[in-house]
């Protein structure tokens, strides 16, 4: 029975099951080529949800680790010569420092501070790379080339990565190191007090989530061969990390999973109908506002309020939520 | 290279920049001062308030001064209307706030763009080319509107904040609530019509930036950002504060092209720069310098 | 718990099943895009274009959707394109990217494998055609583009994308030719001083690399003594125009997008600066300029991809065609995008064929000699590169725009220049 419980299987369970399709349908271009964006559009929520979840502090400027990923990618791979693949865990390692250098200073922030902070860093970092010619090929981009694997081998690598992001995600949660993080969300000083070394948890959190956006960074831009500061560095990026925890549910295992699924594919779906095409911003924002106003906990939320997902009646308060969440993680303990 | 004269012209340019950038930035520190959020809707307001300035100016002709003061009545009745309905909810929890008008910013852009499309739009008006002679240097009308305004602003505010009834719940409430509600002060209510002052405040703004700016519905973004880096270099809460951070950061930025190799498409990491330094260094702002100092002087 | 992970995951896997559905439900009969011979000519084809028709692009991308309608629906209206002797109708399948490059690429994709459209029609801006530029040669679907501009465009290798519009390099090799001309003429000095200022983008650094050079191929011709760029989008050029006022130049040149174009001529007329010429680039006689600036923006020299101003049949046909349709004037985002479409057709008829190679193989031969656009004839380099021309306006007083270059297109007249002092 444990075994069915633990969320290690489930998402290997349904990760060995997505597998499947370029198996099934290998000609379904379509759906290989948006299932590959929609998983790294889950490793970026669910690595956002790392610091900006469990550990409350919300970010802006995501943005900066996927351009540095993006661009060690690129570089390694049209200066250097390495095969594309090798070069995602540097480009996630040249993203971890990158979230090192910005954290050390930033994370001294309460988190409103925090939250506006990192929206400097991510501009910031936006224009210096538009600027740097010589290292990002400044405004013009850089081309990379185009003969690149095919679209079944993007699709299963894009899941792996989602996969592995998910399986450190539930490790976290599980492991004291997301206790911890959980508790200095609800209160850093009763934390610090208790021993929890804050700063350090807080930055840990933030280079293994930069970790995870640069090497999706890197594996986005073979898949596009096209790498360009205004598209890498962009805001829409960090917004889109912000908006796929809130609607999905923030702070919780799956949340950022579903997020994302709805923000990519629905999206997309929205943008080829050309009646809700000019909508889709609104939707999106008018989502994000009915969230915030009456279901803090997202809509796994809402689903776990109608029942639609079990442990029903749970009522999630943006506080509740971690409390909610620690309880069931000590149970889940339990039951182990 | 730069003569006398081109310096002077760089120094006039950075104190009536800086008198905008103040215009931009009191509604902002209003707002954060009393409920200690940040309102990431202030962007939406001046883009909106640009927008209906633009629409009265295109129907009857008004003129864009004119106009920035006319729609002041509605964005005060709106942003008292926002708190209300929306805002207070969350008030107490800073992140969900900051998110919520976040949403109200994304509303109000793709809105925008739905009535008014993404063309630039820019309001010309009689007096656009008009300049004045300062030392020599000519100076346009439309920079020095937005400078006069700023310093008139700025007074009234003190004044309003020193000696009014409201004034003295909103400083009451800014430095304690809790005691605020003590003392007999509806917190609520305060923060409610501190809302829609600050709300107010950044239509003036946004008025007033059709002057000189063309605009799309994605306007204000970079102004907000600015406005942000300003406060936190003001302390966040003295309006004197946000004035003096208003020159310094515009000071920086005209001066910048001094610096030999620079180049203008970099002017804008000053702003986000000081932003981020701000924060971490000076968390107390500009006005923590001179506290500290006098400290250090009484020891 | 255990219960719960399972559902949110199922949930998930229902959700992606719902937009993976999507495509299986629709119609894949057949695979025209390659496999179609010459002897199995349907009686109709599907040209897929993705377009910003929202997001901050979206008014350009309006201009664009019409001006591929337009050029579809005569077609249509003439029975249909000719394809080896048989007619057939042309269906546009248009998807809005909402400015966003990812979606943009990922949609150009969608329309290859799930619509297979026959070829394609590119989007608007160069940082979105530059996102779609790799799925042509990916799948060997042609795309003909009016929307990119940059020359950066044209270096990455592609077999399967033309261009109808002139790189900007190319204008900044006809100003300075358009410059050089009135230096000789005696109006203007020799050596002309340049302040030159440039928005950072591939546009800008097109211009300004174009206009070094040749300044320092014509060293006693040109002198520049400012090179600056600028943010686009920037708020404020009192510091940058300080800049150009202190290099004392001749000549201001500077590349912009049509806001920062207004904000910055708005200040310079403020700052009480002057030249002997002044250039915004491809910015000029826009009727949105001319409303914000007024009075300011006469004399400004602006080389075009096309203006209304062009005397000649083809394009006074096309602007009463236009006005008939759509009831506004057209400016060179309809005309350039008619045209694209237009010669797509062209390459698609010569190929005799819908099959994407052979429609690559009859465009990259292609001399097409309807084109309204400046010079009559539009064929391509190697590289799929347009060899187009740029045409010149002056904005004059009273809102009027002369043609002033190159000298043998009809209807030209000379420049007022030096710039007549206020």
């Amino acid at each position: 029975m444990s075994v069915v419980r633990s969320p290690y299987v489930a998402a290997l369970v349904v990760a060995g099951l997505v597998a499947l399709y370029p198996v099934v349908r290998p000609d379904d271009l379509t759906v290989l080529g948006v299932g590959f964006l929609t998983f790294i559009y889950i490793t970026q929520a669910i690595s956002w949800g790392l610091v900006g979840g469990y550990a409350g502090q919300v970010s802006f400027g995501f943005a900066a680790f996927f351009g540095t990923g993006a661009y060690v990618t690129a570089l390694l791979w049209t200066k250097g010569g390495w095969d594309p693949i090798v070069t995602l865990p540097v480009a996630g390692v040249g993203a971890a420092i990158v979230a090192l250098l910005v954290g050390l200073p930033v994370f001294r922030l309460s988190a409103q501070y925090f939250s506006i902070a990192t929206i400097g860093v991510g501009e910031a970092a936006r224009v210096i790379a538009i600027n740097l010619d010589n290292v990002t090929g400044g405004a013009s981009g850089l081309i990379l080339p185009f003969d690149v694997p095919d679209k079944k081998w993007f699709f299963w690598a894009g899941l792996t990565l989602a996969t592995i992001t998910f399986l450190v995600s539930a490790w976290i949660r599980r492991h004291r190191f997301g206790l911890a993080l959980f508790a200095l969300r609800m209160d850093q000083s009763a934390a610090e007090s208790l021993g929890v070394p804050t700063a350090t948890f807080k930055n840990l959190a933030h280079m293994v989530a930069a970790f995870f956006v640069g090497a999706a960074a890197g594996l986005y831009v073979v898949y596009l061969s096209y790498a360009h500061p205004d598209q890498v560095f962009g805001f829409d990026l960090s917004i889109g990390m912000v908006l796929m925890n809130v609607i999905g549910g923030i702070g919780t295992l799956w949340g950022p999973v579903l997020g994302a699924l709805i923000y990519f594919p629905v999206r997309q779906q929205l943008q080829a109908n050309p009646d809700l095409v000019a909508f889709n911003v609104l939707i999106f924002g008018t989502l994000l506002i009915l969230i915030i106003l009456f279901e803090p906990g997202g809509l796994l939320g809402l689903l776990s309020r109608l029942g639609v997902v079990a442990r029903g009646g749970v009522r999630m308060r943006p506080t509740d939520a971690a409390v909610v969440e620690l309880e069931s993680t000590a149970a889940t303990e339990d039951v182990e | 290279m730069y003569s006398l004269q081109d310096l002077t012209g760089l120094a006039i340019a950075s104190l009536l920049t800086g008198g905008l950038y103040a215009t931009m930035s009191y509604g902002l520190a209003l707002v954060y001062g009393v409920m200690k959020i940040i309102n990431l809707g202030h962007a939406a307001t001046m883009m909106l308030a640009a927008f209906t300035v633009l629409t009265l100016n295109r129907a009857i002709g008004l003129d864009p001064i004119l106009g920035s003061l006319v729609v002041l009545p509605i964005y005060f009745f709106a942003g008292m209307g926002l708190y209300r309905v929306a805002v207070s909810r969350v008030a107490s929890v800073p992140i969900a706030s900051l998110l919520l008008l976040f949403g109200v910013w994304l509303v109000a852009q793709n809105a925008a763009y739905l009535i008014w499309g993404s063309e630039d739009q820019s309001i010309l008006t009689p007096y656009t080319y008009a300049t004045v002679d300062v030392v020599g240097i000519k100076v346009a009308v439309i920079r020095i509107v937005p400078f006069v305004l700023s310093i008139v602003m700025l007074a009234v505010l003190r004044w309003f904040l020193a000696n009014t009834d409201l004034g003295r719940a909103i400083r009451a409430v800014s430095q304690d609530r809790g005691s605020a509600r003590l003392a007999g002060i509806n917190a609520d209510r305060t923060a409610t019509i501190a809302f829609g002052i600050g709300t107010m405040l950044s239509a003036f703004a946004g008025g007033l930036l059709t002057l000189i700016f063309s605009f799309t519905p994605n306007f204000g973004g970079v102004f907000q950002l600015k406005s942000f880096a300003i406060i936190v270099l003001g302390g966040l809460e003295s309006f004197l504060g946000v004035a003096l951070g208003s020159l310094v950061l515009a000071t920086i930025e005209s001066f910048s092209i001094l610096i030999p190799g620079w180049r203008a498409s970099l002017v804008n990491l000053l702003a986000f720069g000081l932003l981020v330094i701000a924060l971490v260094v000076l968390p107390g702002g500009l006005a923590s310098l001179f506290a500290r100092r006098q400290r250090k002087a009484a020891e | 718990m255990g219960i719960r992970t399972l559902g949110v995951g199922l949930a998930a896997v229902m959700v992606a099943a719902a937009c993976g559905g999507t495509p299986a439900a629709s119609p894949s009969a057949s695979s025209a895009g390659s496999a179609a011979a010459s002897s199995n000519i349907p009686s109709e084809i599907t040209i897929g274009a993705v377009l910003p028709l929202t997001g901050s692009f979206n008014a350009s991308g309006g201009y664009f959707k019409q001006g591929y309608e337009l050029a579809a629906k005569e077609v249509n209206d003439a029975g249909g394109l000719d394809v080896a002797g048989k007619k057939v109708k042309v269906t546009l399948k248009i998807l809005d990217d909402g400015s966003d490059g990812t979606k943009s690429r990922s949609l150009v994709e969608q329309l290859v494998t799930q619509d297979k459209v026959t070829a394609l029609l590119g989007g608007y801006d160069t940082g979105l055609v530059e996102a779609q530029q790799a799925v042509p040669d990916q799948y060997k679907v042609p795309m003909v583009e009016g929307g990119g501009a940059a020359s950066a465009i044209f270096t990455r290798g592609n077999k399967y994308l033309f261009g109808t519009l002139a790189t900007i390099d190319v204008l900044g090799d006809n100003t300075m030719a358009f410059l050089k001309n009135w230096i000789d003429a005696g109006k203007l000095p020799k050596p002309l001083k340049i302040a030159l200022a440039w928005e950072n983008t591939d546009h800008g650094k097109d211009y300004d690399g174009a206009v070094k050079k040749a300044a320092q191929a014509n060293p006693a011709y040109f002198n520049v003594v400012l090179d600056q760029s600028f943010e686009l989008n920037a708020s404020d050029f009192t510091s940058l125009l300080t800049q150009v006022k202190a290099a004392n130049a001749d000549a201001f040149l500077s590349d912009a997008h049509l806001p920062d174009y207004i904000t910055m001529h708005k200040q310079y007329t403020q700052m009480g600066l002057s030249h002997k010429v002044v250039s915004y680039g491809a910015r000029g006689p826009d009727q949105k300029g001319l409303d914000a600036l007024g009075d300011a923006a006469n004399y400004l020299i602006a080389g075009l991809w096309w203006t209304p101003a062009q005397p000649d049949k083809g394009s006074q046909d096309f602007t009463t065609k236009w006005k008939a349709t759509y009831n506004a004037t057209p400016d060179w985002f309809q005309a350039l995008s008619y045209t694209t479409a237009k010669v797509l057709f062209a390459g698609i008829s010569a190929a005799g064929s819908v099959d994407g190679t052979k429609i690559r193989d009859a465009l990259s031969g292609l001399q097409y000699k309807d084109s309204i656009l400046p010079g009559g004839t539009i064929s391509f380099d190697a590289t799929g590169k347009p060899k187009t021309q740029y045409v010149f306006t002056q904005n004059l007083p009273g809102r009027k725009v002369a043609l002033v270059w190159p000298k043998e297109e009809p209807g030209y007249t000379d420049a007022i220049l030096p710039i007549p002092a206020k």
